[in-house]
């Protein structure tokens, strides 16, 4: 992977990607190879699996998703991270937010001058 | 099947990981540790080729280590980077060359060396044993000076004494600055 080629995939990624491991587990209680693997499906999302750890770690810190370790019916014990309250509000804001910024993006990039709405 | 816990591999990959992210603290760092250990062993690779490619796809340690210090406010890359970095190199050259100025110039050497251990234990970007390190091979130049000078009555100090406290002062701090050089650097 050539350094300046990831340059801006990984500039997005670090405003969004926490959203998106919360989005991921808005249904059920997902644990960490199940995660990472559904996020590196998309290739823009994450280049190195293992980065996804550090991540998880820290919205576990700011309270935004909970582990707990359950039995595997095969292989070890799986570590499961759930959405807690405050990561469901936090990703409720983003999908809010998210549009509006999405489409200011499209604007600047397709109509500069903003001369037409 | 558990073949993958204590393989040369995965003991490998996760010794990497670790050497990368000294400056994380350890129960930062153990949390990585056993999640990527986790990762491997829940990901069931079965030969050396799928633990292979388990690996590759968790990506080089040192970029999985850049991400967990970038997460990190205070060790992390982003803050310690900022406001430690551009004090990296006047630290440790400071430290390098209060050897030859105590030679030189005692008290100029003095003032040189405690600015240096100032800056140095003040500074984000050293663990407390490099810091330890730094402070060993700054502070080893005047304690040899100072028994120098009382062993000095007694025994006359030839050339070749002179020498060996001119390389002492002169290379012992520069090894210490080297190594702090190193630390920083990722």
């Amino acid at each position: 992977m050539n350094e300046a080629g990831d340059r801006v995939p990984s500039q997005l990624r670090k405003g969004v990607l926490e959203y998106c491991v919360l989005a991921l587990l808005r249904d059920e209680p997902k644990y960490g190879v199940e995660l990472v693997t559904e996020l590196s499906a998309v290739s823009v999302m994450t280049t190195s699996q293992g980065t996804i750890y550090p991540l998880l770690s820290r919205l576990r810190r700011e309270g935004l998703v909970d582990t707990e370790l359950r039995d595997s019916p095969s292989g070890p014990p799986r570590r499961y991270y759930t959405l807690t309250g405050t990561g469901r509000a936090s990703l409720a804001e983003f999908a809010q937010a998210w549009p509006l910024f999405r489409d200011a993006v499209d604007h600047f990039l397709t109509d500069p001058q903003g001369d037409s709405a | 099947m558990n073949t993958t816990d204590h393989h040369p591999l995965v003991t490998a990959y996760l010794d990497d990981v670790a050497r990368e992210t000294a400056e994380l603290p350890a129960e930062r760092r153990a949390e990585l540790l056993a999640d990527l250990r986790e990762h491997i062993e829940v990901s069931g690779a079965e030969n050396d080729e799928q633990l292979r490619a388990v690996l590759a796809e968790l990506g080089e340690p040192r970029t999985v280590a850049a991400s967990a210090l970038a997460e990190e406010p205070s060790a992390g890359a982003a803050g310690a980077a900022a406001h430690g970095a551009g004090r990296t190199k006047p630290t440790a050259i400071l430290l390098g060359v209060s050897g030859v100025l105590l030679v030189l110039n005692p008290y100029v050497g003095a003032i040189a060396l405690i600015v240096a251990l100032v800056l140095l234990w003040g500074a984000p970007q050293w663990g407390s044993r490099q810091k330890l390190v730094g402070t060993a091979t700054g502070v080893a130049v005047p304690v040899v000076a100072f028994l120098g000078a009382l062993l000095g009555d007694a025994s006359r100090i030839g050339p070749m004494e002179v020498l060996l406290i001119l390389v002492f002062s002169l290379g012992v701090p520069v090894l210490g600055a080297a190594l702090l050089m190193r630390a920083v650097r990722r």
